[in-house]
């Protein structure tokens, strides 16, 4: 459904992201997985059309996206990393501009933002400016924005940021009811537990490249280790993380 | 460590005021230190232009008389101590963010081991340096070069020119000071009194004052002359309430009769005649200096104490999140927003763009900015406007001063909200609308426009009907109202028929249009003449009036069915977001 096939991503000649390719298919919760500055957020955009790639393509049901850009994103819903919402609007009048702007008849959008916003808890903070908002709070406005016009990929950015427990919770729930509707999903995060709960397939990026793309089982086993935290850390983590903890308690004492 | 804390000082003092002359009012393109040179050798020029042109009445006569000089030079003085005033409060009113330890600096500043108090005094002493260099630069010229040139031709000494240099700096130094601390005393009083309250006003209330002193800036020149009459009468309650004649009073006080009592060459009969008026004119106007003169320190004082203390009240405790009224999710569409989708913004993508533009004008602080200071130009021509209407001799016609007013107020309006939609409303988020995008920017413009016109000409354009109702008849100011109204549709259609930005939404790379204004004034003035002459012919008439109204509105429907076959969109609008995502995507890398 939803393809990426060599992507290449350039900034001032240093390669962000490197031939990275993989699939995900309607019904399926695809993996992201990446140390900080791994290229996963560059991907993320490329996939959603915000960055040109400077290599490679992405497909959809077997065109390029870029063929038709507008129809693509009409199926698509996102939550981006970085929680950046017009600040001098409401979580209620966000919505309403998303809505809007993506075509929804207004009685539908009206019940639609209600049944969400009462949903993620912010029915009391609907009418606030979202300035005065938490994290979490914005958290959740991405989330109901993506969802709104119930898209047929979603693409999750570090979706967790911010969330307390029980959001989170709510959160893996309601990505595996999206899988089982038939929606592709994406999820790309650094949170291992998260991504062990919630996909099936993980692939694990660093330094830009896929250094592992299978079933989160298969790894496991493929690597001996009980945990995808300890595959995890195998792949990725070059350095010795209880010593380098030491190293920076050692540098602070003694500054 | 007794030699840390100075330095800690000055580096709070100077991150504050980085901070005061830093932001999105003053400078939202440019770094901060560019923006402080370029206004301080601004005021600086300004200042020492003004002073020689203003000076060229006492350089240029070839008879000096000093009764004559020292009478206008009491006129000059109100203009200089009203400029000082009201360029202070407007600087004020700018800054108005950094005025007070807000939510960031509290955030910021809070964890770090620095005593509040030092952070209190920084603040303070950058408030302090911030006022002491617009002063500076804006009375330093004048200071120096109008009371040479008011003696020049006259027979005075160092002293006494030293005399009247201080009393001009003394004068106009008071009354900046007190236009400065009036804005941060209505600031921190406001603020005090609405406690966590306050962020959902601030905004409001710093729309509101920019609104009423660039209106009372632009509308100055026409309370000038005749100033010793004004200040012989000081009894006069209208006279004692204005704080400008309390400095011109202190000004007047400190200057005395240094000019007046100069000797100056022999007279012919005529100008002797003249010159005696102007003596007995001046001696009127120093007596009735003398009382309105001790106001002038007691309110310098006085807002000084105030803003002081209310500062010092507010910053005893870490500032207050912002606090709305909590209301539910559940709550329907207003009966406004009922209206609108039901009339004239039916499709979503006419209602995105028609509720977004609303809303961006109404709460985002450049826009608001943008807007008000266009307004106040506006607001300055109409006052101008229905005052020369209403000077008018009854039965002379149809004023066509108030008829032409409207067409400036258009232009004003339209160059405003040019201003205004060049800003994008919150970069970073744009991602959200792109992601979203119909494809198609006419819906989105054609809301936009309807915005302009409900939000800003209907009611802008209500308050001029109130004035035309008491100088036309009810038809005919009815008839004005609509023509202003299908005027300014016509307009914002002509609008996008050229290239455009997306309104709000473009980066700033579209740039300003600041450099074009004095062209687009004249073409409003003329604009304004043909169409008031135009305006006054149809509707002496019923007959001409519907046929103006019929035409317009027909041409107005032209341009939008001409609009809509030619005027965009692209096959993809999105290229329209193009450099601002290229921007932030570099940023955020």
């Amino acid at each position: 459904m939803l393809e990426a096939r060599h992507l290449v991503k350039r900034y001032s000649g240093s390669r962000v992201v490197d031939d990275v390719s993989f699939v995900v298919q309607p019904g399926e919760v695809l993996g992201y997985l990446g140390p900080n500055g791994s290229g996963k957020s560059t991907t993320v955009q490329m996939l959603t059309g915000l960055v040109e790639p400077s290599g490679g393509h992405v497909w959809f049901e077997g065109r390029r996206i870029t063929s038709d850009l507008v129809g693509y994103r009409r199926r698509l819903g996102c939550v981006p990393e970085e929680a950046h919402l017009y600040p001098f609007l409401s979580g209620r009048e966000h919505l309403e501009l998303i809505g809007r702007l993506r075509e929804l008849p207004s009685r539908r959008l009206d019940e639609r933002i209600t049944a969400l916003l009462e949903l993620f808890g912010l029915s009391d903070a609907a009418l606030q400016p979202i300035s005065g908002y938490s994290k979490g709070m914005r958290q959740k406005v991405l989330i109901a924005g993506a969802l709104l016009h119930d898209p047929d990929v979603v693409i999750f950015d570090e979706p967790e940021s911010g969330l307390d427990v029980t959001a989170a919770l709510m959160l893996r729930h309601l990505i595996r009811i999206l899988a089982a509707r038939g929606k592709a999903v994406i999820y790309s995060s650094h949170v291992l537990e998260a991504v062990e709960k919630v996909c099936a397939r993980v692939i694990v990026l660093h330094r830009g490249k896929v250094v592992a793309d299978d079933s989160v089982t298969a790894l496991r086993a493929l690597r001996s280790h009980t945990s995808l935290e300890q595959v995890f850390a195998e792949l990725v983590s070059h350095v010795d993380p209880e010593r380098t903890a030491q190293a920076i308690a050692d540098a602070v004492a003694h500054a | 460590m007794p030699d840390a804390t100075p330095s800690r000082s000055g580096l709070l003092t100077r991150h504050f005021l980085t901070r005061l002359i830093d932001n999105d009012l003053v400078s939202p393109d440019a770094d901060a230190h560019k923006g402080a040179s370029v206004g301080l050798a601004m005021l600086l020029s300004a200042g020492a232009v003004v002073t020689m042109l203003m000076g060229g009445q006492y350089i240029t006569t070839p008879l000096p008389m000093p009764a004559v000089n020292a009478a206008n030079y009491i006129d000059d003085a109100l203009i200089y101590v009203t400029v000082s005033m009201l360029l202070l409060a407007i600087v004020a009113v700018v800054a108005w963010d950094g005025l007070a330890l807000d939510t960031r600096d509290e955030a910021i500043l809070g964890p770090l081991p620095i005593p509040r108090s030092l952070i209190v005094r920084a603040k303070l002493s950058a408030m302090a340096a911030l006022a002491a260099a617009v002063l500076v630069a804006l009375n330093g010229p004048p200071t120096l070069l109008h009371p040479i040139s008011a003696v020049a031709m006259l027979p005075a000494t160092f002293a006494q020119t030293g005399r009247l240099m201080l009393a001009h700096a003394v004068a106009t130094g008071a009354a900046g000071l007190f236009g400065f601390c009036t804005v941060l005393a209505v600031r921190e009083v406001t603020r005090a009194l609405l406690g966590a309250w306050w962020p959902a006003v601030s905004a409001r209330l710093q729309a509101f004052l920019i609104l009423v002193l660039a209106t009372a800036f632009l509308l100055t020149p026409s309370f000038f002359g005749n100033v010793p009459e004004r200040l012989a009468a000081s009894s006069d309650w209208r006279v004692a309430a204005n704080p400008t004649m309390w400095f011109v009073s202190l000004h007047q006080m400190l200057a005395g009769t240094v000019i007046v009592d100069l000797r100056g060459p022999p007279l012919p009969r005529r100008l002797r005649v003249e010159e005696d008026r102007a003596a007995e004119r001046h001696q009127r106007a120093q007596a009735g200096a003398g009382p309105l003169a001790a106001v002038a320190p007691v309110g310098v004082a006085g807002s000084f104490a105030v803003a002081l203390v209310a500062f010092l009240w507010n910053a005893r405790r870490p500032a207050a999140r912002a606090r709305t009224p909590r209301r539910g999710a559940r709550q329907g569409a207003t009966p406004f927003a009922w209206l609108m989708t039901a009339t004239i913004a039916r499709t979503p993508a006419v209602q995105a763009g028609f509720f977004f533009t609303l809303r961006t004008l109404a709460r985002s602080v450049p826009h608001r900015a943008a807007l008000a200071v266009a307004a106040a130009f506006g607001l300055a021509l109409a006052t101008i406007g229905v005052g020369r209407a209403l000077r008018l001799a009854p039965g002379t016609g149809l004023p066509q001063v108030l008829l032409g007013t409207q067409t400036l107020l258009i232009a004003c309006l339209l160059a405003g909200v040019e201003q205004a939609m060049r800003l994008p409303a919150h970069l970073p988020a744009s991602w959200s609308v792109r992601l979203s995008w119909p494809g198609d920017a006419r819906g989105f413009i054609a809301g936009v426009k309807r915005a302009v016109v409900v939000g800003l000409g209907v009611p802008v354009f209500g308050l001029l009907l109130i004035a035309d109702l008491t100088l036309l008849t009810p038809v005919q100011a009815i008839a004005h109202y609509a023509v202003g109204i299908l005027l300014l549709l016509i307009a914002l259609e002509a609008r996008f028929l050229a290239e455009h930005p997306l309104p709000f939404l473009t980066a700033y790379s579209a740039g300003s249009r600041i450099k074009a204004a004095p062209l687009w004034f004249l073409a409003a003035l003329i604009a304004g003449a043909i169409v008031s002459a135009i305006e006054a012919a149809a509707l002496r008439s019923v007959v001409g009036t519907i046929t103006l109204i019929v035409v317009l509105t027909m041409g107005w429907r032209a341009l939008v069915w001409h609009w809509q076959r030619t005027g965009a969109p692209r096959e993809d609008d999105l290229d329209l977001f193009q450099p601002q995502l290229d921007e932030a995507t570099t940023l955020k890398l």
